[in-house]
């Protein structure tokens, strides 16, 4: 698993298994249309979101977007609060960690992912997120399907919680088609008051 | 292409598990049978993909291994596509479909397929995969059980008279097949269908062959691939039906 929020309902492989067997032995949450700002108070976070994706209604998953299907591409917002225990690693954040030390935490933890094959870092480098110091990270893996795969995500520690806000989609293609759709969400995040 | 076939098995919580076993008579059951439905239409010029290992593929620079990394990483490209056209396309569940993809199925493999088309010399590439959910023993006996007392409440429901919809449901291990014709241009996918049933194996002779005779009933005939070329019909096929 890559990331607690997604990874409980899309692991990474099992794309194909969860569409085949197409809601027929677990609930699938519904999918709603949406478009233009968007505000996460439970989160703490607003975004303006892009013209013709597609939100996940799960209380779950807080944020993932789609515009073709998981498996072919997402994008994902979500946090971690500073001390919990990640998924894969074990590990946890740390208050007053740099950045670049929450980058090598979530790197890691990226690259234990279960059914991760090829990994590849492509850039790991500082980037501000929301006007916080933060990260960019930008990967590539293959699934156990044999799926290759593209990751962009930035990161920013903001008081005791690590906000995420990342895309993933298959390397061919799908990455390219919908990079620049996720650029502009990513410049619009916000960190509202609630979420300081 | 190939057929990818896979054989899951399917235990009592729903978790499935790759079998280790190579499906390599199952994958020559849906080779054959869709070989079968493809003739049955006169207008398109079906071929087999040629061996990676075989020594006369002149018509391409890659190598046998570059080939055959091309193979999986398309093939699983096309798996990921085709599950989400299931999901997003097909009416199985309105909360799960996307209106638009209905009017505008813009689905695509992406032009890197021309690669395998160049060493196949095809217009089009036929994809094939087939997935087998098999129901392990302990699962087949809750889903035994699940008929039982859904009988038993459905007969007290009867007698009692009582108004609520009630029963026990154990869904069953599946079979799906899906196949897509793809652009060797633009990867574009230009036909696309899936069928999925339960109580199925790819195992099992008549089994396939109905699974696919379905799924080409509404297999399109007199190909046009693209409105500048003018080309109708005959589109050459690279399937690799071996």
């Amino acid at each position: 698993m890559l990331h607690s929020g997604i990874s409980r309902r899309h692991p990474v492989g099992a794309a194909v298994t969860r569409a085949f067997l197409a809601c027929a032995l677990t609930a699938c949450a519904p999918w709603v249309q949406v478009e233009g700002p968007f505000r996460m108070e439970s989160q703490g976070y607003e975004v303006v979101l892009p013209a013709g994706w597609w939100r996940e209604a799960s209380t779950e998953n807080p944020f993932l977007l789609t515009k073709d299907g998981v498996s072919l591409q997402y994008i994902s917002i979500d946090r971690v609060v500073v001390g919990d225990e990640l998924p894969n690693t074990k590990k946890k954040f740390a208050k007053g960690m740099s950045p670049d030390d929450v980058a090598a935490v979530e790197l890691e933890e990226a690259r234990s992912g279960q059914g991760i094959r090829s990994f590849a870092l492509v850039e790991k480098a500082p980037f501000p997120l929301a006007g916080y110091p933060g990260f960019k990270l930008a990967y590539s893996f293959k699934t156990e399907d044999g799926l290759r795969l593209r990751r962009v995500q930035y990161g920013a520690m903001v008081r005791d919680r690590v906000y995420r806000v990342q895309y993933q989609a298959a390397a061919r293609y799908y990455f390219d088609k919908d990079l620049a759709a996720f650029e502009r969400l990513r410049e619009s995040f916000r960190i509202t008051d609630s979420g300081i | 292409m190939p057929p990818s076939v896979n054989l899951y098995q399917l235990a009592v919580g729903g978790a499935t598990q790759l079998i280790d076993e190579p499906p390599e008579a199952a994958k020559q059951l849906v080779a054959t049978a869709i070989e079968a439905e493809l003739r049955r239409h006169a207008d398109i010029v079906f071929k087999p993909f040629p061996s990676p290992s075989a020594g006369h593929l002149t018509s391409s620079d890659l190598s046998a291994a570059e080939i055959r990394a091309e193979l999986e990483e398309t093939q699983a490209l096309f798996d990921a596509v085709s599950a989400e056209v299931l999901l997003h396309t097909y009416p199985s569940d309105p909360d799960q479909t996307f209106p638009e993809k209905l009017t505008n199925f813009d689905y695509s493999l992406g032009p890197e397929v021309q690669r395998l088309a160049k060493v196949a010399d095809a217009d089009a590439l036929l994809f094939i995969s087939g997935i087998d959910y098999i129901s392990t023993g302990g699962r087949k006996a809750l889903i035994g059980l699940s008929v039982v007392v859904g009988l038993f409440l459905a007969a007290a429901s009867a007698g009692g008279g009582g108004g609520g919809r009630v029963g026990l449901v154990v869904p069953p291990g599946l079979t799906v097949i899906s196949v897509g014709l793809v652009d060797a241009t633009t990867g574009d996918l230009l036909w696309c269908n899936v069928h999925r049933r339960p109580w199925r194996s790819l195992t099992d002779p008549a089994h396939v062959a109905g699974l696919t005779a379905s799924i080409f009933e509404g297999f399109p005939g007199n190909w046009k691939l693209r409105e500048e070329d003018d080309r109708v019909g005959s589109p050459r096929l690279g399937g690799a039906l071996r």
